[in-house]
């Protein structure tokens, strides 16, 4: 008698990409995290008279712009890995007996 | 921002999860060969090769350790599930808190909000200038006059 068996190869491939998006996200966290600082640092740098209106306006535009992108890249990513890791569950379900 | 995805915890699950489908692969196997020798006693049984009694043996041993594999292999699939959910879970703490929060806040305007309605029923709150009070009083008494 013969039964499907577990496809280990296919399983490796989809545990490495799900370790790849994970760092991905992680190095674009850590990206937002770095924008947000400069924004802070931005505003400070404006109420101690540093820099005129100008261009604190236009460093927090561009800032702004960044953090924009950055979200929507991670949100892409995670929204991958959970639909790899839907796949994976679909997997395990048909391998139970 | 508070929560960043750890990638080393999440690739703490991944390998757990590729070492119990390597497990799983070979109970799979071992289950295939449960499988083929039941097969292999009923033929031998049939071609009367061997008795019955032999038989019921060989065929209730066979069946309890298909069971058994059986068993082991879906409690593996089980597990690796619930690690699959934990990952998912790392990805979306910082989004699952927020929601909370934000379910709190509601639950909180709603509380004020019921308790405010709750006051004006029983009178405690009265709309209008205060200045019209005795406007207000003067109709109420006309009305109920």
């Amino acid at each position: 008698m013969v039964i499907q068996k577990i496809n280990t190869n296919e399983i490796e491939n989809i545990l490495k990409s799900i370790d790849e998006k994970a760092i991905q996200i992680r190095v674009l966290q850590e990206s937002l995290e770095r924008v947000n600082e400069n924004l802070k640092l931005n505003e400070k740098d404006f109420k101690l008279g540093k820099i005129s209106m100008e261009i604190y306006r236009d460093i927090k535009a561009n800032l702004e712009k960044e953090t924009k992108t950055l979200e929507i890249e991670i949100e892409k990513i995670e929204k991958e890995a959970k639909a790899i890791l839907a796949k994976l569950c679909e997997i395990m379900n048909e391998n139970k007996i | 921002m508070g929560f960043m995805v750890n990638p080393e915890q999440i690739q703490n699950y991944t390998k757990k999860i590729y070492g119990s489908v390597l497990d799983v692969k070979i109970l799979q196997e071992e289950l295939e060969d449960m499988l083929s020798s039941i097969d292999k006693n009923n033929i031998e049984y049939n071609n009367g090769k061997i008795s019955k009694e032999i038989f019921e043996i060989s065929n209730k041993k066979f069946r309890e350790e298909s069971l058994s594999l059986i068993n082991k292999i879906n409690e593996l699939l089980e597990g690796n599930l619930s690690y699959i959910k934990t990952i998912v879970n790392n990805l979306t703490y910082k989004k699952k808190k927020e929601k909370i929060k934000r379910h709190n806040q509601k639950n909180k305007i709603r509380a004020i909000v019921s308790q405010l309605a709750h006051k004006k029923k029983r009178g405690k709150i009265k709309h209008g200038n205060p200045k019209n009070k005795h406007k207000r009083n003067r109709k109420h008494f006309k009305k109920h006059r």
